[in-house]
This record gives C-alpha cells, sequence and structure tokens, in this order.
C-alpha cells in the first residue's frame, strides 16, 4: 500500500510542485520608466552624426557651438522676427544659413565666440529631421544618454542573470529527481525486500543495480570523459583570447573612426595590404586629421592630447616642440592650457598627458598567434580579397575592439577549406586543373608549411 | 679512370672505400656514449627520482595550464620612417672593405636590424659573399664590441677624449705613427692626409698581417710600382697556382672566384694545375694537383722558368738540381702551349720568386691578356720596411704618438710590438672590438662597425664603392674618418665628407651621371660604379734575375727533415675577423674541423710515428712543435695530401681578449713568424696527451651499398673533359641489378618496371620529377641543382643558411658529439692515393624527396609532403622520436638536444637548464659570456635573428626547409602584381651568395626555367637515386679536365 501511495505521489505531485517553482522564477522584471522619446532621439542622433557632428556636439563648443538648449535661444532672440518664429528662422538657419543672415537674424550675425560664415547650408533636411536633431541635442546630453546606456546593459544583465538562474534551476532539478529516483529505488528495494521476507520468500544474494560493478565502470567513466573532454579541450584553448578586450593607453573609438566617420581600415592599417603586420599607425599617421580636428565627441581634449604628447605636438600653437631644446615645464604649461578648455578637467588628465610626452605609444596587443605560426595580413587582404571584418568581426561598432574570432587552428583550416580562390588572378594562368570552384585547400592552402616554418 | 671504378672515401678509415661499420653503431667509444655511460654509471636514477621528475612536470604542467596569457605590447613608431613598413625588408648595397678583405653586398634589414648579406647583381666586381667576412654581422650584435670611448680603460666621453688627445698631439715634437692595416678607402685615406696636414711629423703606415711586400716589391722594382697586378682568371685557358690559395686567402682571393667559377663551366672549362703543400680549396679543386714541400715553391718556379725559357730561347739561371719532380716538365708544355692565355700565380713572399714568376709570365705573353695592370687591385698595399723601421723608431724611443687603425698589432706583430709598446707616450686605438691591443693603449676611439657608418672603398682602380649605413649606431662610437678630421682639428660629418671624396675621385671620371646628386644617389644604390681608371705609370726595368734566382735558392733551404707550413685557411684567413661563432662553427672545408685549432700531417707520416688518432672517439694525440725557438702544442690530424715531412697549422687562433674562451682556444701562430716567411724548420715531441677533436668528417655519412651488399651505389659521379666531349651524359651510369648503364636507360627501365606492367605509360613526361604529379598536373615542384664543376666547397652557403634559417650554434663539445645543426653542408670525398688525393665537394641538403622515407616513420605525421612537392617539417607538431632522421638516407636532420637559442618560452626555465648545460657539458658555445648567457639566448645577438623563420626549440628536429618563408613571399608577390610566377621571384640565400653560381633553384614544373634546363642536363643525377626516394635536388656530374697521365705515378 505504501508502495502505492509513493507512486501516486511521484507521478501526480513532483510534475506539479516542478511547475509551481518554476512559475515562481518566471517573474519578469519591470521596465525602467522613460521619459524621453527613444525612437525620436535614436533618429535626431543617426542625423546629427552624419550632418553636423563634425562641428558640432551637444554640450560643447567645437569649430561650432554646443546645440544644447539652441531651439530655446532662437525662440527667445528671434521670436516674431520679420514675421517668423524664432523656430521657423532656425529651420532657414540650418536649410541655408545665407537666407537668416540676409534678413540680419540676431542670432545668425552674432554668435558669441564664432563666425557665422563658419556655417553649411543642409537644404536636404526637412523640418521634420531638424526637429529630431534638435529634440536629439536636448535630450541627449552626455548624463542622458549614459541613462539610456545603462538602462540598456541592465535590461540585458538581467536577461542574461534569468538565463543563468534557469540554467542552474534545470541543473538543481535534474539532481534533485536524480536523488527522488535513487531514494524511490531504494525504497522500493527495502519494500520488496520486506514483503519477500515476509512471504518466506529467501532471496538470493542479489546485488543491487546501484553496486553492480557495471554501474561503477559506468560512472567512473562517464567522468573520465568529462574530465579529459574538459582538460583537454582547455588545454587546447590555452592561449586563446577570443574575446580578449583589455584597456588601451588611449580611449581610441573604433566605433567613432571605422563606424560613424566610416574611414577605411587600410587608411591607417596601411601595411595590412604590403605586408604580414597591419601596423597600428603611428602618431604622425594621427596627426594627418588630428592637426586640425583637437577634440572628440566623447572624451574631449585629453584623448588627443595623448597623441600631441607622443610625438611632440603643441596644440596651442599647432606647431611641433623643438624636442631637443623643451623643458618640461613649458611643455606641461602648454598641456595645461589645452586641457582645461575641457569641462572636466582634472589635474590626473594633464599628469597621463605629460607622462606619454616624446615616447612611443605601448597600445596593448590584441590578436596574438602563437610564435610558430606565420600569417600575412597582405596574403589574405591582396591575394585573398578577403574583408577585414570576416576575422575581426564588426570592428565598426567596438567602442574599445576586442577580438573577435578563436584564431585557432581549426578556424584557420575551415576557412581555407571553404574560401574558393580568385582564379582571374593571372597567378592560376597555367595552373590547368583548378576549376570553378577551387578553393584554398585546392591549391595546398592546407598544407602544414603554409603557415608554419 | 670513370666513375664506376673509383673507390670514394672520407678518411683514413676508409681508404679502401667507404667503410661501411655496423660495429660502431653503438660504441662506447663514440664521444657521445662516453657521456651517456656517465649519465648512467654516475647518477642512480631511483624510483624516487622517477616520481621527483613526475611531480616535477604535473606540477609544472599545472602551473603552466593556470598561468594568464602575459599582456603583449605592440608599439608603433612614433614618426614611422616612410622606407619601412613592419614586416618587410629592406635591402641596402654596402661594401666591407678593410684588413685586404673587399666584398660587396647587399644587406637585408628588417624594421631596421640588419639580418642578412646577400650578392649584389649590380656590383661589378663579384656578386657573391665571401664566407669570412659573413661573420661581421654577428659581430654587429656582438657584446665585446666597445660601447664608449676609453680613457685608460675607463668609461670617457669624446669631447674630453679628443680635446685631450689633440693637446697631446700637437705638444709632441716626436714623431706620430699612423698604423693601419691595408686601407683602401679613400675617404679615409684624405682624412689621414689632412691629419698630416695638421701634424706634419705624422708618419701613415700600412701593413698586412700576412706579408705581401714579396710581389709588391717585385713589382716595384719591375714596373716602378708598387702594386698587385688584377689577375683575370677568365681568360686564362691554363692556369698554374703554385702554392697560392687564390680561392681560399691569398691576395685578393675575394675577387678570383667568379671569374674562376666562369671557367670551370664545362662549355668553357680551363686546365688548373696546382702545386701546392697544404690542401686548400685551390688544390682541392684543380684538374691536376701536383704535391709539393712548402720549401720547393719557390724552386718551382725556378725549374718552371728554365723550362720556359729554354722554349723562349731566353738566358736560363741557377736552379736546384736537387729538386725532382717529374711533372714540372709537362706543365712547362701546357703554359707553353697556351701562350697568351694562361696565368702563373705564386703564393711565396719572396721578392726574387715573385720576380721570376713575373719573368715566366711574361716570357708566356700573358700581360695585358690574364694580367692586368693598369686596374690594379689595392688589396694589399703593407710595407714591411717602412713597418720595421718603425718599430726601431719605437724602441729607440723617438714615437711620440701611435694610433692604431683597422689592425690588431699585439696579435699580428705579437712580441714584437708587445715588448716595446710602453715606450710610446701617447697609444690611441681606433678598434670597434676588444683586441689584443686595447688592453694596451691610453686611449680607445671605437669606431662604427662598418654597418653602422658611411665610407667608400676602390677595390681596383676604375671602380669606387660606397659603404653605407644599415643601422642607426648601437653604441657611443663614432665614424673612424669623423675621429680623424676632429683630431686634425675640423668637425666633419661622415656622410659628406664621403660624398665629397666621390666627387673629387670619381665625377670627372665618369660620363654616366651629368650631377653629382644623380652620380652620388646611384652609386650609393648600386652600391659601385666604374670609372675611367687612373693611369699608372709603369716603367720596364731591367732584372738580373740570376742575381735572384741565387737568393731565392738560399733563402729557401729548410734546415731539417720536418718542414712546418704557416698557412691562411678559407675561413679564418689572417685572423682579423676569426673570433666569431659562426665561422668557428663552420666545418673547415678543407679538413672539416670546428672550432678546434689543430697541426695538419701526412697520414702515412701520422702512422709511422704513432701519433694516429682514434676515429670512434675523435681523440688525436697532441704533439708540441718547436718553431724558431716556440713552441705549439696542439692535436696533429693526418690530412690526406699533406705531403711527407710536411706539417701544417692554421693562423688566426689563439686571442686572449675575447669574449668567451671558446672563441679564443688554439695557438697564435704570430710569435712564431720571422722574417715573413711561412715555411720553417720543425722539430716535434709527442706530449702523450690526447685532445677531442670537434671534425664531422665522418659524422652524418651515407649509405652507398648497392644490391647484394656491394659498394656500387655512387654518391658523386665524375668523369673528364675528354669523355664528357664524346658523350655528354659520360660518368652519369647506375648500377642497380642492370650492371653499369646509362642512367637513362636505367630511369626508363626502372620507371617501366614501376609502372609499366599495368599498361600504363611513365607518369609524366619529365621521367620523374614527382610522384605527385599525377595530381599537379601544373602547379609548381620546386627543385635545386647543383653543379659539382662550379662548387668551390668554399661554405658561404653554409653560413647564409645558418642566418637566414636561425640555424643555432651550439658549440665546440656538441659538434664533438655530432651535433652539428648545419641544415647545409658541404661533404668532402676523396679518391685515388691519400698522399694525393683527388677532392670532390658534394653540398648536401634535404633533398625533398618526392618518395620520402622520412615521412613515413613519423608517428605524429610531423613531416610529410606539401603539394609543391615540398618536404615539409612542423616543429609544433614534432615530439621528437628521431624515426625520420634515422630513416633519411642522405644525413640531413638535425636534432635539437638543447634549447640551443632561447625558445623556450619560460624565461624561468632557462636559468635552470643553460648551467646544467654549461657544467655537465662545458657548453663553449657562449660569446656573450657577460650576461651569463649562451649564444643567441643573449638579447643582443638575439637581434640577428629572421623574424620570418621559427626559433625551434628542445626536443624537435629540423632540416633544409628550400627556404619555404621565400618561396611563400615570392608566390605573394606575384599574386598580389596578378602575374604569373616569375623565376627571379624566389631566390635562396645559399644561392645568392654563391659567387661560383653553383646553386640553381625554382620551379621544375616550368619548362623555361633555369632549373628545368639544369634537370635535363644529361650530367644531372640525383644521389643514391637507386632506392627510389625520388630526390628535388639533382647535382650536375663533376667534369675535370684530367689526362690519363695526370694521376698515373
Amino acid at each position: 500500500m505504501t508502495l502505492n501511495w509513493l507512486k501516486a505521489l511521484t507521478i501526480t505531485k513532483i510534475p506539479g510542485l516542478f511547475l509551481l517553482v518554476l512559475l515562481s522564477f518566471s517573474l519578469t522584471h519591470p521596465l525602467l520608466a522613460q521619459d524621453i522619446d527613444l525612437e525620436l532621439v535614436k533618429k535626431g542622433k543617426d542625423l546629427f552624426k552624419g550632418n553636423c557632428a563634425a562641428c558640432h556636439h551637444p554640450t560643447k563648443d567645437m569649430t561650432g557651438p554646443a546645440l544644447f538648449g539652441i531651439t530655446e535661444k532662437w525662440e527667445s532672440c528671434a521670436s516674431d522676427f520679420k514675421g517668423k518664429t524664432g523656430k521657423e528662422w532656425l529651420y532657414e538657419w540650418i536649410k541655408n544659413y545665407q537666407t537668416a543672415l540676409d534678413a540680419e537674424v540676431p542670432c545668425a550675425t552674432d554668435i558669441e565666440g564664432f563666425s557665422p560664415a563658419a556655417m553649411i547650408p543642409f537644404l536636404s533636411l526637412s523640418d521634420d529631421d531638424i526637429d529630431a536633431i534638435l529634440y536629439y541635442s536636448d535630450n541627449s546630453t552626455a548624463g542622458q544618454e549614459a541613462v539610456v546606456a545603462v538602462n540598456e546593459d541592465e535590461a540585458k544583465a538581467e536577461e542574461e542573470e534569468d538565463a543563468r538562474i534557469v540554467n542552474w534551476f534545470l541543473g538543481f532539478l535534474v539532481l534533485a529527481l536524480l536523488i527522488v529516483a535513487f531514494v524511490l529505488a531504494k525504497v522500493s528495494d527495502k519494500l520488496k525486500a520486506a514483503a519477500n521476507e515476509k512471504a518466506g520468500i529467501i532471496e538470493e544474494d542479489s546485488v543491487t543495480f546501484f553496486k553492480s560493478s557495471l554501474f561503477k565502470t559506468l560512472i567512473t567513466l562517464t567522468i573520465m570523459v568529462f574530465v579529459f573532454y574538459g582538460l583537454s579541450s582547455q588545454a587546447i584553448a590555452l592561449g586563446r583570447q577570443q574575446g580578449y578586450q583589455p584597456m588601451q593607453p588611449i580611449k581610441f573609438s573604433h566605433a567613432l573612426h571605422a563606424g560613424e566617420n566610416e574611414i577605411d581600415c587600410n587608411f591607417c592599417h596601411t601595411g595590412a595590404v604590403e605586408g604580414k603586420h597591419s601596423n597600428i599607425p603611428s602618431p604622425n599617421m594621427c596627426m594627418n586629421c588630428h592637426k586640425m580636428i583637437k577634440e572628440g565627441p566623447e572624451h574631449g581634449r585629453k584623448e588627443i592630447a595623448k597623441i600631441y604628447s607622443a610625438i611632440g605636438f603643441n596644440p596651442m600653437r599647432s606647431t611641433y616642440f623643438d624636442l631637443d631644446n623643451i623643458s618640461e615645464e613649458e611643455y606641461t604649461e602648454a598641456f595645461k592650457k589645452f586641457l582645461s578648455k575641457d569641462e572636466d578637467y582634472t589635474e590626473a588628465d594633464l599628469e597621463a598627458v605629460i607622462k606619454m610626452f616624446n615616447k612611443p605609444i605601448e597600445w596593448v596587443r590584441i590578436h596574438n598567434l602563437p610564435d610558430h605560426v606565420y600569417f600575412n595580413h597582405s596574403q589574405h587582404v591582396v591575394a585573398g580579397n578577403v574583408e577585414c571584418e570576416s576575422c575581426h568581426g564588426d570592428v565598426g561598432n567596438m567602442e574599445v575592439v576586442k577580438q573577435h574570432s578563436s584564431l585557432s587552428m581549426g578556424w584557420c583550416i575551415n576557412c581555407h577549406r571553404e574560401t574558393e580562390i580568385d582564379l582571374g588572378n593571372e597567378y592560376y594562368k597555367d595552373f590547368d586543373r583548378l576549376h570553378k570552384g577551387a578553393t584554398v585547400e585546392d591549391i595546398g592552402g592546407t598544407d602544414c608549411q603554409k603557415c608554419h616554418y | 679512370m670513370a666513375t664506376e671504378d673509383k673507390k670514394y672515401w672520407l678518411g683514413l678509415e676508409d681508404k679502401e672505400g667507404l667503410v661501411e661499420d655496423t660495429s660502431a653503431e653503438f660504441d662506447l667509444d663514440h664521444p657521445i656514449m662516453s657521456g651517456i655511460e656517465n649519465a648512467l654509471t654516475k647518477e642512480n636514477s631511483t624510483r624516487r627520482d622517477f616520481l621527483k621528475v613526475l611531480g616535477f612536470s604535473v606540477t609544472a604542467a599545472a602551473v603552466a595550464a593556470s598561468c594568464e596569457m602575459p599582456v603583449r605590447k605592440s608599439i608603433p613608431y612614433t614618426i614611422k620612417p616612410e622606407e619601412i613598413i613592419p614586416g618587410i625588408p629592406n635591402y641596402y648595397a654596402t661594401a666591407y672593405a678593410k684588413a685586404g678583405m673587399y666584398s660587396n653586398f647587399l644587406v637585408k634589414t628588417r624594421e631596421g636590424r640588419p639580418i642578412l648579406y646577400e650578392g649584389n647583381s649590380l656590383s661589378s666586381s663579384k656578386c657573391g659573399v665571401e664566407t669570412k667576412i659573413f661573420g661581421t654581422l654577428l659581430n654587429l650584435y656582438d657584446d665585446n664590441r666597445i660601447k664608449n670611448p676609453l680613457k685608460a680603460g675607463e668609461k670617457s666621453s669624446w669631447e674630453i677624449v679628443i680635446k685631450e688627445i689633440k693637446e697631446k698631439l700637437s705638444s709632441t715634437s716626436k714623431k706620430i705613427a699612423f698604423l693601419s692595416s691595408t686601407q683602401i678607402s679613400p675617404s679615409v685615406n684624405r682624412a689621414i692626409s689632412s691629419f698630416i696636414e695638421t701634424y706634419p711629423n705624422t708618419e701613415f703606415i700600412q701593413y698586412d698581417a700576412i706579408s705581401y711586400s714579396g710581389i709588391l716589391d717585385a713589382n716595384k722594382e719591375q714596373f716602378g710600382k708598387r702594386l698587385l697586378p688584377n689577375y683575370l682568371l677568365k681568360n686564362a685557358d691554363v692556369l698554374v697556382g703554385i702554392d697560392a690559395d687564390f680561392l681560399g686567402s691569398w691576395a685578393d682571393s675575394g675577387s678570383y672566384e667568379g671569374g674562376y667559377a666562369k671557367r670551370r663551366d664545362v662549355k668553357n672549362l680551363n686546365r688548373h694545375i696546382q702545386f701546392e703543400s697544404i690542401p686548400t680549396l685551390a688544390g682541392s679543386n684543380a684538374d691536376l694537383r701536383i704535391p709539393i714541400k712548402p720549401s720547393q715553391a719557390d724552386l718551382v718556379v725556378l725549374r718552371l722558368y728554365n723550362l720556359i725559357a729554354k722554349k723562349a730561347g731566353a738566358a736560363t739561371i741557377s736552379d736546384a738540381s736537387s729538386f725532382k719532380n717529374n711533372k714540372v716538365q709537362s706543365v712547362a708544355n701546357e703554359l707553353w702551349a697556351a701562350k697568351g692565355r694562361s696565368l702563373v700565380l705564386c703564393g711565396s713572399n719572396n721578392k726574387g720568386t715573385q720576380l721570376i714568376v713575373n719573368a715566366i709570365n711574361s716570357m708566356l705573353e700573358n700581360y695585358g691578356k690574364t694580367i692586368d695592370l693598369s686596374k690594379a687591385s689595392f688589396a694589399r698595399q703593407g710595407d714591411d720596411s717602412k713597418l720595421n723601421t718603425l718599430l726601431s723608431d719605437i724602441n729607440a724611443g723617438n714615437v711620440g704618438a701611435l694610433i692604431v687603425m683597422d689592425t690588431d698589432p699585439a696579435y699580428f706583430l705579437a712580441q714584437r710590438f708587445t715588448d716595446i709598446i710602453s715606450k710610446v707616450p701617447l697609444k690611441i686605438d681606433f678598434s670597434e672590438k676588444n683586441t689584443e691591443t686595447t688592453p694596451l693603449v691610453d686611449y680607445v676611439l671605437p669606431n662604427h662597425h662598418f654597418l653602422e657608418a658611411w665610407n667608400d672603398a676602390v677595390p681596383v682602380e676604375g671602380t669606387y664603392a660606397t659603404a653605407q649605413p644599415t643601422i642607426a649606431p648601437l653604441y657611443n662610437t663614432k665614424n673612424a674618418i669623423e675621429t680623424i678630421m676632429a683630431l686634425a682639428g675640423t668637425e666633419v660629418e661622415a656622410y659628406d665628407f664621403v660624398r665629397e671624396t666621390c666627387n673629387i675621385e670619381v665625377f670627372d671620371k665618369q660620363n654616366t651621371y651629368g650631377s653629382l646628386d644623380l652620380l652620388w644617389n646611384n652609386t650609393v644604390h648600386d652600391g659601385e660604379i666604374a670609372y675611367t681608371a687612373n693611369s699608372i705609370e709603369l716603367t720596364s726595368n731591367f732584372i738580373d734575375l740570376s742575381a735572384y734566382a741565387s737568393s731565392v735558392l738560399k733563402d729557401s733551404k729548410i734546415d731539417g727533415d720536418l718542414e712546418i707550413k704557416f698557412y691562411e685557411n678559407t675561413k679564418y684567413g689572417d685572423g682579423t675577423l676569426s673570433d666569431n661563432p659562426w665561422l668557428l662553427e663552420l666545418a673547415d672545408p678543407i679538413t672539416r674541423i670546428a672550432w678546434d685549432h689543430y697541426i695538419v700531417a701526412n697520414p702515412t707520416w701520422v702512422e709511422d710515428n704513432g701519433l694516429l688518432h682514434n676515429h670512434k672517439n675523435k681523440k688525436y694525440k697532441v704533439i708540441t712543435v718547436s718553431v724558431n725557438d716556440k713552441d705549439i702544442t696542439l692535436p696533429v690530424v693526418a690530412l690526406p695530401g699533406v705531403p711527407m715531412g710536411v706539417l701544417g697549422v692554421c693562423h688566426g687562433r689563439g686571442k686572449v681578449n675575447v669574449a668567451h674562451k671558446a672563441v679564443g682556444g688554439g695557438v697564435s701562430l704570430y710569435p712564431m713568424v720571422k722574417d715573413n716567411k711561412t715555411v720553417y724548420a720543425a722539430s716535434y715531441t709527442n706530449t702523450g696527451t690526447t685532445k677531442m677533436v670537434a671534425i664531422t668528417q665522418q659524422e652524418h655519412r651515407l649509405e652507398h651499398k648497392g644490391l647484394g651488399g656491394e659498394k656500387t651505389r655512387l654518391i658523386v659521379k665524375e668523369t673528364t673533359l675528354e669523355e664528357y666531349e664524346k658523350n655528354a651524359a659520360a660518368g652519369n651510369v647506375i648500377n642497380e641489378g642492370m650492371g653499369w648503364v646509362d642512367r637513362k636507360k636505367w630511369v626508363e627501365k626502372h620507371m617501366k618496371s614501376l609502372y609499366g606492367k599495368q599498361g600504363k605509360e611513365i607518369p609524366h613526361s619529365q621521367e620523374y620529377g614527382g610522384a605527385h604529379l599525377d595530381k599537379m598536373t601544373k602547379g609548381h615542384h620546386w627543385g635545386m641543382s647543383i653543379d659539382l664543376n662550379a662548387c668551390t666547397g668554399c661554405g658561404s652557403c653554409v653560413i647564409a643558411c645558418h642566418v637566414e634559417n636561425n640555424v643555432p650554434i651550439v658549440g665546440q663539445d656538441e659538434v664533438r658529439r655530432g651535433h652539428d645543426m648545419a641544415w647545409l653542408r658541404i661533404d668532402k670525398y676523396h679518391t685515388g692515393d691519400q698522399d694525393n688525393p683527388q677532392v670532390v665537394f658534394q653540398p648536401m641538403m634535404c633533398q625533398h624527396c618526392d618518395n620520402a622515407p622520412c615521412e613515413n616513420v613519423c608517428p605524429v605525421n610531423a613531416t610529410n609532403h606539401s603539394t609543391e612537392g615540398l618536404n615539409q617539417m612542423i616543429y609544433n607538431r614534432c615530439i621528437g622520436t628521431r624515426y625520420c632522421a634515422n630513416n633519411c638516407p642522405y644525413k640531413v636532420r638535425r636534432f635539437n638536444w638543447f634549447d640551443y637559442q632561447g625558445a623556450d618560452s619560460f624565461s624561468a626555465d632557462e636559468e635552470f637548464i643553460l648551467p646544467a648545460i654549461q657544467n655537465d657539458f662545458d657548453g663553449d658555445y657562449s660569446f656573450n659570456s657577460d650576461e651569463n648567457k649562451l649564444g643567441l639566448h643573449s638579447s643582443m645577438a638575439r637581434m640577428v635573428l629572421n623574424p620570418d623563420v621559427t626559433v625551434r626549440g628542445r626536443g624537435v628536429i629540423e632540416k633544409c626547409s628550400f627556404c619555404i618563408q621565400r618561396i611563400q613571399l615570392g608566390k605573394l608577390k606575384a599574386k598580389k602584381a596578378n602575374r604569373p610566377l616569375k623565376e627571379d621571384d624566389i631566390t635562396s640565400p645559399c644561392y645568392s651568395v654563391c659567387s661560383a653560381g653553383a646553386i640553381v633553384f625554382g620551379d621544375t614544373n616550368n619548362p623555361d626555367s633555369a632549373i628545368r634546363k639544369a634537370w635535363d642536363d644529361p650530367r644531372a643525377f640525383g644521389v643514391i637515386e637507386e632506392i627510389h626516394v625520388l630526390p628535388s635536388v639533382r647535382y650536375l656530374v663533376k667534369v675535370r679536365n684530367q689526362k690519363k697521365e695526370d694521376y698515373n705515378a
């Protein structure tokens, strides 16, 4: 009887219990309330980056003035000026600044500290577009953006946390069920034995399944398989750094340069088409642009100043220091003056900049191959026509670069097996046997000594 | 004698033909076995030891596994030089021109570090790199360099030393002596001239460590000018050398090999006869080598003169009637028959002898044809009489200051200099490294290494060469030109100064370039420029030969039965550059000995006197030879070819002030040199002791037993010109189950027996070039060919291979154990009489067999075949079973017994392992003992490593890769340019440094390529190809211009 009861409980109650517990975990997290129109901010941000970011920043003065609160300003200064509202004049100014200048709108003719002539006409922008840009400028101050970012991150982190908890729970459940099953089997054995004893049946010494050598062997083997699998996969992966994303000495953003500004990878990493190394550009390469662009959208002057410091450039005078005859005070003074234009300037920033003066920049290398592997960038980029992104991932969206691929041998070989070669290359003219669709493997791309020598 | 009847032997042990002594396979006398035996007997390995080791390795593995990955930095240039692209080498033409050596070559630099020398095809004189000079690359990174100006041995500053020296120089009223080796740099000479203007009491004295005054003074007497003629070997149909190793180190040896190799081409073969005492490269390559005692060289010249004078109808001179040599007459006949197309060279430093040689050449009408006086060589200008005057002046206290440049007088002049040097109040040395002289001087003003400096050279009249820096100065050194000028009172920049010299010396004498800018830029780019030679005014003076003849007879007399010759060998020369690990590790081409210093002697003499070595444990008897009242104690090595009653010992060793004892070692011969002679009477005593010698001749032997155990497989093949002209495939025979047949016939039959039965045709039209070609109808198949006729055995390819491929230096002890790591070695085979054997040099490297025996036996597939016919060796897969090395029929695979160059990624291991090597095995291969690091473990020396080639760690096999890194780069170059592969896209360093052009490398599937043509040559054969390994290296049968009577008693 007892047995039957227990059986009934197992069959009916346990799944119910399970469902109950499961339900208790599947609580949804309340979303944080948003008081800004994210959609509009996003649209505005895209337009802003595409059209305005070269000269304007929402909160900082650059080549042009900061755009935060600009609508209010125009509305107050040009309200009902020559029959148009301030907002209308602002549209006019942005679309074709000359009209506003000709009409001598006070906000246009007199911008404190800036020359109105530096404005550029944007005839393609609609009023809605301009609204979006202005909305973004007003609502996307660094702080608010951070809030949005943080919210996104938190949501993401919580999602991950949820998934982890569910995994743990399922694991726990499996364990619990196993224990229950074990207990039940035990109980059933005992009961059977008791029943047999009662019935006077003398049972032979039977070995239960759990005590049997088969079970022990199975358990041992299973554990061994898991341990060896774990060990070997860990050992094979030793030295691999997929996802490696170290801090760099300068907060250089690929998202800004390669992503938003769409600068071609090879523009800076010139070595990739020439030779084996895709070299990190030297500061003199940075200076091609940053001689003019002295302030960034995220970090202001303090990160760009590090380039100036490394190469010995005086940003206040736009000339290079005479490195042979310069005193520490002199350049410290220059950088102090330059950096103090930043709102959030601190002494620590200055110290960090000065520390790098006239020294090569020590970037942290992210993609490392073992010494016994030969890899040539130009082979892949020029001869193989491989896109940078296929190995390095979506660098255009990486604020801080991380290693996208595993760079394991299996990963390399796999690509060599699948990638077709460019038979149009004159080099293969005499390779009669190659047919359309020939892969790198067909020209010996999986020979050991293609990479190991 | 046909090839098949010849018996080839490596050493005395098997002079009856190569011995396959299987009993020696596990011979406990073998040096390596003794090491193992020691380890077995000394240390009792117990269970506890085993557990300790086990525990250690498990822990080490665990620790290694839990280690965090190190953070690696990637540091770009702050301002990237335009011409440097990381990962892409730059090549700069530069010239080495010091101490009688001149070579113009390309320096390969990577990210500003010179890492290799390669031949410069734009240089007019030649396009190889001389063996001796190769070591200078490593010297750049040597810790033994002087890093700052020194005052009394202490570090000082340039301002102080220049100021002090200037004061002292201007205050001395005594003579100022400027002592240098032969200076061929016009800029240095110009600087010295302005120095002399400032200090008129200065005398500039040049001397050569090995004197060439004899030949220079002879020409002075005859032509009114001290000069070394330019010998045009390429015009000489009959070339007779008399104890002059013009391929090794005699006179301007670097410039002769190219011209000589042109005439060793079978289509244009000259006749080379060499009278020779100690075997040298020249004699080993000769068609007829006539052994003489060193003291007989002058007698040969006298006899030859008389025999030719008789034909020419000139007066004869006195002759040594006691001298008997039946070959001289036939040599004279041959010379006379080739009048105007012959050349006689003599290595004697006797002025009289050289005058008689001049007379012989003049009777043979060779002047203007094979001897060019108008474009004289400046390689040797040393003047012994001036030097002797200087030494006596110093002794008399008449010298107020001595400036030493590009020479080491304390080593070369020995006690003649060291005994009296203290009498000079001011002694200055410009040496760039520690030498025997530097501790004796008051000031050392270190010169730049030549790779850091602007300089120039005029090696022969009519050729101007520039040397440009290839790296910024590593230490606080100063270009000697600048130093001399600063002492003379003018601060100059070496660049401006050399450019100005170019303007003065060359600009008006050439029509190619219209402006100095063009001239200068192109000269620096090409390395050399030819200009209209300054005319040398020559007189023709009457020489009283008979008077000289009797003095020659008197001078050449040696008292006693035993004579000793001090000779220069190929790799050390006079010793200027000998303290270099690369040169030391190179097995001497003649003796095949690395590192050790030794005396060579006639094998029979050695045996008769009970001095024979034990070839199994390489222990050689040490003897003490007494020469000029001084002793030389060295092991004696029986060398086939040395005449009876003659001992030979080479210059260049015995330096004391070196970075490591192994780099020094040996005995300096300069203290025994007397009257600038090279031959002296000697007597010897047996010390009764023995010394192990690092000889490689018997290591890595090839099996040449054919079917049925007969020694029928030919490793080298030879024929005579006579036979070759009848049949281009003469000598190219195989005996494998068919009797001796032509190789072509054998290959056809062999392939038919393999593939024909199935009714198939031979797999591919090109007899066999690779079994895989079925699959690869078109594509690449890499192959090499080596012309045994062109190869002189000099060994520069061996060093080039070491440098390109990061081949480790293993040191004396390891070489003694047979652990040398050379990927490319030059085997030396003898035939014939052991007193005068004929020699064949055979460069041997991985043959990249298409049916490779090594590939089948590797348990982990670490060596396998590529689709392009390469036998690949994958270091990271190798577990070190060495099965492949054992199964290699060519014995070209090398095992890393130790971490020879710090490849171990755990630096802590190094500290643990290195002292162990040093203590247990007395590892002598350090040349950077300062840092207590061995060989390429030193961070400075590691700058020479090629970044494109893996630095191998302990426990893996390595071997020639056909320079796969260059093949890949060449292919990539073509692919990037969207064009088919061109032949010159891929060159191997062994090919590029060979001035004889013996090596051809390329794609054998390309029907138009030079390699295909070489492979299809009837002379081409594969070494022991009977075993069907399908080697990808083919050798061309050696053709000697030999006559039947040459080697018949």
